[in-house]
């Protein structure tokens, strides 16, 4: 809920309405003179209603509170010394059971957190140890997780020392 | 989903599992690495399930027939040859 103070008035000289303008000297002579307040004129009219049935209320609820966290982010925030990223990766952001679950649908890769930062942080490790697995020459890999690993490299790389 | 369930599906289906920061579990079929999958440590930490089915590449009722032993290994690697997630090349030579 957004709240707001009054600035407190430090000093202040009441006025009368209208418009005042500088008198010249002839008009000093003749003493102070002020424009005459402009009149407002309120118009009123009563209009009797007659209700032939009850009147219908419909209350619109949200579905979900609104919030600051977005549907989806780039992340650029790999914290490894050894890998550096070449372009920021795009992640959906979703929440379930409280929880922060971030998603690389390219990839079916995914992390969770309390909060997006965790959920960030959770997410970097998890591609640093999958780019380190699928790049381990020793092991030998499906179509499918070759996929993964092009998807990555395209993402990812070593860094140059 | 339950730690215990994840837990339960990587040692029926004799998955190779690595302990980082994560609980990392990858299944080698005929020596090619065809399923990896994750969790974090920890009893209270949350496992998407539905993110597990999908790097599993199974659907909710045969994620279910997996931790509730209705679907065996050899049940799940025909899943996988039928989705060409196992591939020629991880199919042992007759």
């Amino acid at each position: 809920m957004a709240t707001a103070e009054i600035a407190p008035i430090i000093s202040g000289t009441k006025l009368a309405p209208g418009v005042q303008t500088v008198a010249s000297d002839a008009e000093l002579k003749k003493g102070p003179q002020i424009a005459p307040s402009a009149v407002i004129q309120l118009q009123t009219e009563e209009i009797s209603v007659e209700l032939s049935q009850t009147p219908k209320v419909t209350v619109k609820f949200l579905a979900e509170s609104p919030t600051a966290r977005p549907k989806s982010v780039l992340f650029a925030a790999l914290v490894h010394p050894k890998l550096r990223l070449r372009k920021p990766i795009p992640l959906e952001v979703s929440v379930q059971e409280g929880q922060v679950v971030l998603t690389w649908n390219e990839t079916d890769e995914f992390a969770c957190g309390v909060n997006t930062g965790e959920a960030l942080d959770d997410f970097s490790k998890t591609v640093c140890s999958l780019y380190f697995y699928l790049n381990d020459s020793k092991v030998r890999l499906g179509e499918n997780l070759e996929k993964v690993r092009r998807i990555l490299s395209e993402y990812i790389e070593l860094r140059q020392r | 989903m339950k730690v215990h369930d994840f837990d339960k599906v990587v040692t029926k289906l004799g998955m190779e599992t690595r302990d980082t920061t994560h609980r990392h579990a990858w299944l080698v079929h005929n020596g090619v690495t065809v399923v990896r999958t994750k969790r974090s440590h920890g009893n209270s930490k949350f496992i998407p399930e539905d993110l597990i089915r999908k790097q599993l590449h199974v659907s909710k009722d045969q994620f279910t027939g997996l931790h509730s032993c209705t679907v065996s290994k050899d049940d799940y690697i025909k899943i996988l040859i039928e989705k060409r997630v196992i591939g020629p090349q991880a199919v042992a030579p007759a």
